[in-house]
């Protein structure tokens, strides 16, 4: 059985121009020590996804569908047995590591929190578990460090601190949140590289968001692209990256500037993200899409497959892989 | 090399900007940060020249000292063959409709509470002795140039995207028609598919009015995109400059192969990355003897501590600042 099943999952935000339907309709599964990149744009819903596994959506925020972790429905489950989860099974690494550890305590503290809380550990314990872990995640000096307050701290430093957090009590899934988008490439590389042996080592399964295609497809097993809070394509990395085929995905990937391009002109995808609030009642990229017909509005178009384990969910999909991008997008 | 017949769209020679930093000890002098140390380039007209870096290299440094928001501890800035910083307030005032500036965030360098048009207007309003016709024509004519409409005038900031924001903020940059428009981060608060649009931008701007852009960017194969020359800065230098195809092909310097090595591609299939760069960046405020990227760096060896290399010539435009740049390995 798979460790994680989501099933339909919608999440609607209550905004100040009425409800806005940030995830609509989707499902996938996460196996042991598997790991699964979801990648989109700003506002298609990613971010929505994860905070809705872990239980911390916005205030006013209404879910349907099914989030299975093991027999517990996650959705449906009481805000106190949540807690036992959270942190404890489930953990999260967010994008900001200036702003998600608190700065009137020191590392050590906060490291030694979840230890004391979920592990039940004692004080001298947990403060050489968390010296451990620290260590485990490379800060250098990790016994002196216990003492430093966040601030003393770079910002690939925190970020370990936060995984260091993240791992302290053996989670069974690793939610990273964009981990590496407020960091340098060369310390990016580092923190990528540390999620990856660390996931390995310790069998964990890994769910990484990004809007960055190259992290997503240097780091996952699977991928899922997002727009519009729907899933548009998915599949094992490799089949995905080898045969793009939703319209989306193909003229974001030929959108990218590229290192060693020939530096033709990129192809833009004509438009912007579509308005949570205001979405089409078909396919969601239909305003933005050069295929687009009567029948693309009508209805969401129906997840087809394109190889082994990839979908995308468009019904021109003959006519989208025939084409280039920049001709599709010309 | 054939000299220039042209002058300069902008001469950089020798910047230094140091920041002192808040005294903590009574008998103590306060420390330093050293964000520019000696830099030096010219950029010729109609060309692009980007600047790549990781945080705390100086690159923002270098566009605030450019645009004489900050002024430089040493060391000149020619627009044009004038001196920013011999100018009197007036006359500097008079020169600033030539170099222009687009900011990072689209968020924040818009005023909220003014119409596009007056926003866009503003450089006229400081520069200009146009009439209020013409102005309002001139605005029209960026706005349509920038892909927006002139009736989007009338509308506020908040109304717009944040692709249409930075266009509005190129429209301000190119209403003066300056020679210079310098760019920090133009795009990296964007989405993907929006960034594409606004470089497509940059570049038509280019070819229509001949604009030289200097382009602060994080994002290698952004710079790639747009510009002719680079120059890759570490710690208040640059560590090497030269025409952006050759030296992204064969990079002379470790910390510019190390940067490549280090930017995720798509497509090329699970955990392709090199050997990830140790450490981070040393600190600002001290100025060791040696190379300053020496305690990073996979090549160093006992003479890069004593003796910090200086940028030479390597022949064909391309300048390291490496004592052993010719072993500097291949992709």
């Amino acid at each position: 059985m798979s460790l994680l099943r989501v099933e339909n999952l919608e999440v609607t935000l209550q905004t100040s121009v009425g409800p806005a339907r940030a995830v609509r309709d989707v499902s996938f599964q996460l196996e042991r020590g598997q790991s699964l990149g979801i990648v989109g744009e700003s506002g298609c819903g990613k971010s929505m996804t994860a905070l809705a596994l872990m239980g911390l959506l916005p205030e006013g925020a209404t879910t349907a569908g099914r989030v299975m972790l093991g027999e517990d429905d996650l959705l449906t489950m009481p805000e106190n047995e949540l807690c036992g989860v959270r942190g404890n099974r489930l953990a999260m690494i967010f994008q900001e590591p200036m702003t998600s550890l608190n700065p009137l305590h020191t590392i050590g503290a906060q490291v030694m929190e979840p230890l004391l809380l979920h592990r039940g550990l004692h004080k001298s314990e947990a403060r050489d578990e968390a010296y451990r872990l620290l260590d485990q995640v490379g800060i250098p000096n990790a016994k002196s460090r216990l003492d430093n307050y966040p601030h003393q701290l770079s910002g690939g430093q925190r970020q370990r601190v936060m995984i260091a957090l993240a791992l302290s009590c053996d989670p069974d899934i690793l939610i990273a949140d964009e981990p590496t988008t407020a960091l340098d490439v060369t310390i990016q590389s580092q923190i990528l590289d540390l999620i990856e042996q660390l996931v390995s080592r310790l069998g964990m399964s890994l769910i990484l968001i990004s809007h960055d295609l190259g992290v997503i497809s240097e780091s996952v097993d699977r991928v899922m692209v997002m727009y519009g809070g729907t899933v548009v394509e998915s599949g094992p990395t490799q089949s995905l990256f080898h045969a793009l085929a939703h319209p989306y995905t193909r003229g974001l990937f030929a959108s990218m500037p590229r290192l060693g391009g020939k530096r033709e002109r990129l192809t833009t995808i004509p438009g912007t993200v579509p308005d949570l609030a205001d979405l089409p009642t078909g396919c969601t990229f239909a305003g933005r899409c050069p295929l687009v017909t009567e029948a693309c509005r009508a209805a969401p178009p129906p997840r087809l497959p394109v190889a082994d384990g990839h979908e995308a969910a468009c019904i021109h999909l003959d006519l989208a892989t025939a084409a280039r991008p920049s001709e599709l997008f010309s | 090399m054939n000299a220039p017949a042209t002058v300069p769209v902008l001469a950089v020679e020798e910047l230094q900007r140091h920041y002192t930093l808040p005294r903590e000890h009574l008998f103590r002098e306060p420390g330093k940060v050293y964000a520019l140390n000696g830099v030096s380039f010219e950029i010729q007209p109609g060309r692009s020249f980007g600047v790549v870096g990781e945080s705390g290299c100086g690159k923002s440094t270098l566009a605030r000292t450019v645009m004489a928001l900050e002024t430089p501890t040493a060391g000149t800035v020619r627009i044009l063959g004038h001196d920013l910083f011999d100018l009197d307030k007036d006359a500097l005032r008079a020169l600033r409709r030539h170099f222009q500036m687009v900011f990072q965030d689209p968020y924040g360098s818009l005023d909220p509470r003014h119409k596009v048009g007056r926003v866009v207007a503003e450089p006229l309003t400081v520069s200009d002795e146009v009439g209020a016709r013409d102005r309002v024509e001139k605005v029209a004519d960026v706005l349509r140039s920038v892909g927006l409409k002139a009736a989007d005038m009338d509308k506020y900031p908040h109304e717009f995207s944040g692709g249409q924001r930075q266009r509005i903020a190129i429209a301000r940059a190119l209403v003066t028609r300056p020679e210079l428009i310098v760019a920090d981060e133009p795009v990296s608060a964007l989405d993907v598919s929006v960034q594409a649009q606004v470089l497509n931008l940059m570049r038509d701007l280019q070819d229509s009015f001949g604009v030289t852009y200097m382009l602060i960017s994080h994002d290698l194969a952004v710079v790639e995109y747009v510009c002719d020359e680079v120059a890759v800065m570490y710690l208040g230098r640059i560590v090497e400059r030269g025409r952006t195809e050759a030296l992204f092909a064969r990079p002379s310097h470790p910390y510019t192969r190390a940067l490549l090595d280090a930017v995720p591609r798509p497509g090329v299939g699970r955990a392709k990355r090199g050997a990830a760069l140790k450490g981070t960046v040393m600190s600002q405020t001290a100025l060791g003897t040696g190379c300053a990227f020496a305690d990073r760096c996979p090549m160093a060896k006992p003479r890069c501590l004593e003796e910090a290399p200086p940028l030479r010539d390597l022949g064909d435009h391309h300048l390291s600042a490496c004592h052993y740049a010719e072993d500097v390995p291949a992709g």
